[in-house]
């Protein structure tokens, strides 16, 4: 079994050595999971700070909290599929061959820097959650107007940006092997959606 | 105006137009009654006497009795008052004056003049009244009153120190004279201080009395240190206009009357939430308060709390508020907050406070963007250790490729 600390510092060797084994998609499952998890607690933290400090919605602030955290949690995995779905699809026109298993696995194996960010974006939305408590609004898109501009806040969304390349570093050889792809037309595969997403998150942020 | 009766319908003098016989005379009766005005005067002040002489007698001009014919018309040379060093006439000499018929009067009005040094008391002017024909001659005593008391205005209550707030002084304005003085006028002035209304018209004042007046003190937007202060007093008596001021000193302690406390100041990038309390340290209530963000370079009030309304806040009371402001400029060292209430008079009101924002040491750990120095490290350090991770597998990558096509190469 290869190490699963060199899927981080040397994935190529990392994903070189998992094609010769089966795919095994219980411990991408995992990582995946746990991101979930502790997306599903975000979610639920941020949900409930937001609607508490909105009086009219303070009352099913722990039912609309739920509902965040099920939904962070739920599409965590959507977006597994989502990506492994899009680099699978874009690695086939670029005469990639593999199976679709394959692929989820190696993209699974690229959450785990997204373990790191998540925890980060936990730390700093209990920051955020404690400036909240000092304001009162009951005008919900001046309050959604403070909160997009802390900048505890932007910097979650800033390092969430950078481990995504991490991630997209992990996903490039992940797909290289997984798709018996060049490393160019890896770049391609795993940058082209990447980049987009990360130029549509910064003009979101609109902190660079 | 006091109407004194020398001596009432009795004190006359008797002008003889023809005797009737050796034993009966009828002859027409003059009274004479006067006023002085003013009642009492200042030293230095003018005024008149008037005399007013009545022929008492009724009915026809002749009168016919035991055969003789008697005229009633009573005839009047001349008419002069004659004064003294320290109240003297001025005159008219009214002479010539001519024939006063049965139930007719004439008017005699003389002016008088008090010396400045005249002493206070009771001055006695001769008024000498010359008869025609064989009429007796009369002289009478006239008593004018000289007081050299003057009003005079009673400082009770003011205060001899003042935060910048809104209070409410007033003082006393004393008659001590027997007679009433007119269009009593208290006018307050003061260096850096402003009192509402700037003159208060007391009107008439009589005497031995007294008239309390109230002003609204602002020192709002006084500095610190001693003001000046004085009140100053008009009034007539009779038609002389006089003068009284009265000065004191009012110390100013630099210190707001509406106070912030427990303030706390929450920040979401370039805006910040203030809130705390607004408490009412003055002596008098302020009504209507209302809190805004005053908007100057870099600084300007956003939604939802750009104003904030408090309403009536009672002397010793404190109400809690929230302000929110976007602050862009990159200098700013405090808020500035736009106090706006209405006084106990219901008069407009305002001062400008501010909130200290300690801007040395918020734009040392702020960015250009607003985001603190502690964020762009945590970014940098990011950066900095996923690139070299993304660095050493891209370099172990070309080593293991080559690898790679050696071994190829090998086989």
């Amino acid at each position: 079994m290869a190490d699963i600390f060199g899927v981080l510092t040397n994935p190529n060797a990392f994903f070189s050595e998992k094609m010769q084994e089966s795919i095994d998609l219980k411990i991408p499952s995992l990582i995946v999971f746990i991101v979930a998890l502790i997306s599903g607690v975000s979610g639920y933290i941020m949900t409930n700070a937001v609607f508490i400090n909105i009086p009219e919605a303070a009352s099913f602030a722990s039912v609309a909290a739920i509902g965040g955290a099920i939904g962070a949690f739920v599409t965590v995995f959507i977006m597994w599929l989502i990506y492994t779905a899009i680099f699978h699809g874009i690695s086939a026109l670029l005469g990639g061959k593999g199976s679709f298993k394959r692929s989820l696995e190696v993209v699974g194996y690229g959450y785990i820097p997204t373990i790191f960010s998540s925890i980060v974006g936990i730390v700093g939305m209990q920051s955020l959650i404690g400036n909240l408590q000092n304001i009162n609004i009951e005008d919900s898109a001046a309050y959604a107007e403070i909160v997009a501009a802390d900048p505890v806040l932007q910097a979650v969304s800033v390092v969430g940006m950078i481990f995504m390349l991490w991630s997209a570093n992990i996903w490039i050889f992940g797909i290289k092997h997984a798709r018996s792809l060049s490393t160019k037309n890896a770049v391609i595969t795993v940058g082209a959606p990447v980049a987009l997403y990360l130029i549509y998150s910064v003009l979101q942020v609109g902190v660079i | 105006m006091k109407r004194i009766i020398l001596l009432p319908f009795f004190v006359m003098f008797c002008l003889i137009v023809a005797p009737a016989s050796a034993d009966t005379e009828i002859r027409p009766t003059v009274s004479v009654t006067y006023t002085v005005d003013p009642v009492v005067l200042l030293p230095g002040d003018s005024g008149t006497v008037t005399f007013e002489l009545s022929n008492m007698a009724t009915g026809e001009v002749y009168v016919e009795e035991d055969d003789e014919t008697f005229d009633m018309n009573a005839y009047v040379a001349s008419a002069t008052l004659k004064g003294e060093d320290e109240v003297r006439s001025e005159g008219p000499k009214f002479t010539d004056v001519g024939l006063l018929g049965p139930g007719d009067s004439i008017s005699f009005t003389f002016d008088i003049t008090a010396s400045e040094n005249a002493s206070s008391g009771t001055h006695y002017l001769n008024l000498e009244i010359v008869g025609g024909s064989d009429m007796q001659d009369l002289n009478y005593k006239i008593p004018v009153k000289v007081d050299s008391r003057k009003v005079n205005l009673i400082v009770a209550d003011f205060p001899s120190i003042a935060i910048n707030e809104i209070s409410t002084v007033s003082v006393d304005v004393v008659n001590p004279l027997s007679g009433a003085v007119t269009g009593v006028i208290v006018i307050p002035q003061g260096d850096d201080v402003v009192f509402t209304p700037s003159e208060y018209f007391v009107g008439n004042l009589k005497g031995g009395n007294s008239s309390t007046v109230s002003f609204t003190l602002n020192t709002l937007q006084s500095s610190e240190g001693i003001k000046d202060i004085s009140f100053k007093v008009l009034y007539y008596n009779g038609d002389n206009l006089h003068t009284c001021n009265e000065k004191t000193s009012l110390e100013i302690v630099e210190r707001s009357s509406l106070i912030f406390t427990n303030l706390e100041i929450s920040r979401f990038g370039n805006n910040y939430v203030f809130t705390g309390d607004l408490n009412n340290f003055g002596a008098t209530s302020a009504n209507n308060v209302i809190l805004s963000i005053y908007p100057t370079d870099g600084i300007e009030p956003v939604q939802p709390s750009g104003s904030y309304f408090i309403g009536t806040l009672e002397a010793d009371d404190f109400s809690g508020f929230e302000l929110s402001a976007s602050i862009t400029g990159e200098d700013v060292t405090e808020v500035p907050v736009l106090i706006e209430f209405r006084d106990a008079d219901n008069a407009y009101a305002s001062s400008l406070e501010s909130f200290p924002l300690n801007f040395n040491q918020l734009s040392s750990s702020t960015s250009e963007s607003g985001m603190p120095v502690y964020v762009w490290t945590i970014i940098l350090l990011s950066l900095t250790v996923v690139g070299f991770v993304i660095y050493r597998s891209w370099k172990g990558s070309k080593e293991q490729d080559s690898q790679d096509v050696n071994d190829e190469q090998d086989s």
